[in-house]
């Protein structure tokens, strides 16, 4: 893909190819190791506004499991590890294999560093789900389309919801902006409709779909429910 | 806030307050974020308040001037017997917050020289709106009256030596 390419911005339905989709993946992984390099292990390092509004958001990601029981999760998109310290501060008890992705080996470094000697709390860098396991979260991951065209960044979420509803065995959780940030440039933003993405999950997915929404934040929370 | 950090720094804790707390969509996000973790009450100081909420100065150097004021905050007095100034704000941001009807809230300073106390009362402190706020209103002492300015001079040889 050209420069030229990743400035246009049309409804056009682009195909995401090889080549195209690991150019994405490096202008992401760049963008987000920034925002680290600038702000440090805090919420403005993975474009959060603050440690509030961060948690709010995986108050409503967490809706989708239950902790009555032991469950393995993967964090999509993980960052520094806000969601793993998150998990430990309010649900202390619960038995929870965490696995931490991000595409930043920045991110996975930090996240390593804050949470060293525990054993149920890994990280790795990568693209997608490494393997399966009970529930699949990714907070905002998909929130920042770079400008690349909308077609193509529509492709890109399709591809990202598909793997973690692949690898999930009973359900994920994912959350899109609905109105652009006052002052965001144009085209850096994905904001989305939540009955296209009812729609996507409940026909392609093949899973029950609950939207959060009215939580205080111009957004939404996917939960999909997978049954076996 | 006057005699604690600079004056630069007190406007811009003072608009980020009153941003934050604003009409509309930023003040539904707080009453959101304090019905889900209660940062405003008993449980937490206003420094821990304001670090969750980022609500912080952007000069890095500024940061620990600022929460070492919200903890002097404790050593003020209020408008409420007993009450120092540090709770009295943190009870009414709780109250405001928890009520059926908050209000935007409006942070304001005056000169400690006229009111030693933090106050807080409601009204209309921008004159071209009619929304009613609840305004909290924190002394302040000149950094020039309260030898500041000498102590930031020393600082800044300090550092540079």
């Amino acid at each position: 893909m050209t420069s030229a390419a990743v400035e246009r911005d049309d409804d056009a339905a682009d195909p995401l190819t090889g080549p195209t989709i690991g150019e994405m993946y490096a202008r992401i992984e760049a963008y987000y190791s920034a925002k680290l390099a600038r702000h440090g292990a805090i919420p403005l390092g993975v474009d959060w506004s603050c440690t509030a509004t961060q948690w709010l958001r995986f108050v409503q990601l967490l809706k989708v499991c239950a902790f009555d029981s032991p469950f393995s999760l993967i964090d999509l998109g993980c960052g520094y590890g806000a969601l793993a310290a998150f998990l430990a501060e309010t649900h202390p008890g619960a038995s929870i294999d965490y696995l931490g992705i991000d595409l930043s080996p920045a991110m996975i470094q930090r996240a390593r560093r804050r949470h060293r000697g525990k054993p149920a709390t890994r990280f790795a860098v990568g693209r997608s789900c490494p393997r399966e396991a009970d529930y699949i979260v990714t907070s905002g991951t998909m929130n920042v389309k770079l400008g690349y065209p909308l077609g193509l960044w529509e492709s890109f979420v399709r591809a990202i919801l598909l793997d973690m509803r692949r690898m999930s065995k009973r359900g994920f959780a994912v959350n899109f902006m609905m109105s652009p940030t006052p002052g965001a440039p144009p085209g850096q933003l994905y904001c989305c409709d939540p009955a296209t993405l009812v729609r996507f999950c409940q026909d392609e997915l093949d899973c029950s779909v609950e939207i959060l929404r009215d939580y205080g934040l111009k957004e939404f929370t996917v939960l999909g429910r997978c049954t076996p | 806030m006057g005699a604690a950090i600079t004056d630069t720094t007190t406007a811009d804790v003072l608009y980020q307050l009153n941003k934050r707390l604003s009409e509309g969509g930023p003040l539904q996000e707080m009453v959101v974020i304090q019905k889900e973790f209660g940062v405003f009450s008993e449980k937490y100081s206003l420094k821990q308040a304001f670090r969750v909420l980022h609500i912080v100065p952007n000069d890095f150097t500024e940061r620990r001037f600022w929460f070492l004021f919200l903890d002097a905050l404790k050593n003020y007095t209020s408008d409420q017997d007993d009450v120092s100034g540090h709770d009295r704000i943190v009870k009414a941001h709780q109250e405001n917050l928890e009520s059926d009807s908050p209000l935007p809230v409006y942070t304001t300073i005056h000169r400690a020289a006229d009111d030693k106390r933090v106050t807080v009362t409601r009204g209309r402190p921008i004159i071209y709106e009619t929304q009613e706020y609840l305004i909290i209103s924190i002394p302040t002492v000149p950094a020039t009256e309260s030898g500041r300015a000498a102590r930031v001079a020393a600082r800044k040889k300090r550092v540079s030596e």
